[in-house]
């Protein structure tokens, strides 16, 4: 994964140290923290793989889970305002929060860490497969509702599980922004249809 | 912050919660703003039943529940409808302020607990006229 514009920690912190700094971090983490569409990415199942190899600190785990699942919604995201160009600015806050989330777990994520097998941590596989997006707008606005608030289920799970109480606060926080943009999606695509 | 402490913070507001609430939801007409009527009862009811249950988990850990103040400052005059929607807009920011540091101070079903209390309070502001934020409840991102 590329280096993010702000500065990585130094190699001296641990895992659990950078963690909890970031989790407590200031603005600087987010701001300059964004992404271009172009960004390249792991493969999910590359990822994965990496990590059967190396034991991971438990919260670092779950930062690699919410990291993957962050970035198929934000894919999702994309695809839908490619296609649907009319729905751009519908879709304008939810991609710029999403970005901030995946540049807030990149910092959390070590390079080459990959989420472990799903299962252990019940949050949803994120597939490989590219996102259909639905032919008509308004479906295509009730579909990513939907992946919003899968999301946030599963941010909500990770919050709770997770050991660092900075680092819960900070998952609780991406579970209620999630569930925010699947209100507000859901009630545009209702909008849509009337 | 103990635990304790992080419940007593989100009683206290609470308690002011339920305050604003009852204040502003005698300002709303039921007829000419019903929306914003059914809106702020719900929130209200809601409020209210949260602080009962703060009480009681302040009890379980065997200390004693903050108390109500006898008034609280409203966020803005509340007197239009913008800032009657308004002040309950920023009694939901402030609730999803002291939810998130609850979440990080809680374990187990009482941090379970503020994660849903969070989650309810962000999509809540949305009815007020709130736009979806990037990390609510965390004022320092």
């Amino acid at each position: 994964m590329p280096s993010p514009p702000s500065p990585s920690p130094p190699a001296a912190l641990t895992r659990r140290a950078a963690l909890a700094a970031l989790a407590a971090g200031g603005t600087s983490l987010v701001a300059g923290c964004t992404f271009g569409d172009d960004r390249p990415r792991r493969g999910r199942r590359g990822r994965r793989r990496a990590a059967q190899e190396v034991d991971q600190d438990p919260d670092i785990a779950v930062a690699a889970l919410a990291l993957a699942h962050e970035e198929s919604v934000l894919d999702a995201l994309v695809a839908t305002d490619s296609r649907h160009p009319r729905l751009a600015g519908r879709l304008a806050a939810a991609i710029e929060a999403h970005r901030a989330h995946i540049a807030l777990l990149a910092e959390a994520v070590p390079e080459g860490k990959a989420p472990p097998e799903p299962g252990a941590l019940s949050s949803p596989e994120p597939t490989d497969e590219p996102f259909q997006v639905p032919a008509k707008p308004r479906a295509a606005l009730t579909r990513l509702a939907v992946l919003e608030q899968e999301l946030s289920v599963a941010d909500k799970r990770h919050a709770f599980t997770a050991q660092s109480g900075s680092f819960a606060r900070l998952l609780a926080s991406m579970a209620a922004s999630a569930s925010q943009h699947a209100a507000t999606l859901e009630a545009d695509s209702t909008a849509a249809a009337g | 912050m103990k635990p304790t402490d992080a419940i007593q913070a989100a009683l206290a507001g609470e308690h002011a919660a339920v305050y604003v609430y009852g204040v502003i939801g005698g300002r709303v007409s039921l007829s000419a703003q019903p929306d914003l009527w059914s809106a702020v009862r719900a929130a209200y009811t809601t409020h209210r039943g949260r602080r009962d249950q703060l009480v009681a988990m302040v009890r379980a850990s065997d200390a004693e529940p903050v108390t109500a103040e006898i008034s609280y400052e409203l966020p803005n005059p509340a007197v239009t409808l913008d800032q009657l929607s308004g002040a309950a807009l920023e009694i939901e920011q402030r609730c999803s302020a002291v939810y998130a540091d609850m979440v990080g101070s809680t374990s187990g079903a009482n941090r379970q607990w503020a994660i849903d209390a969070l989650d309810d309070a962000a999509v809540r502001q949305l009815g007020f006229g709130g736009e979806p934020e990037v990390f609510p409840g965390i004022s320092e991102l």
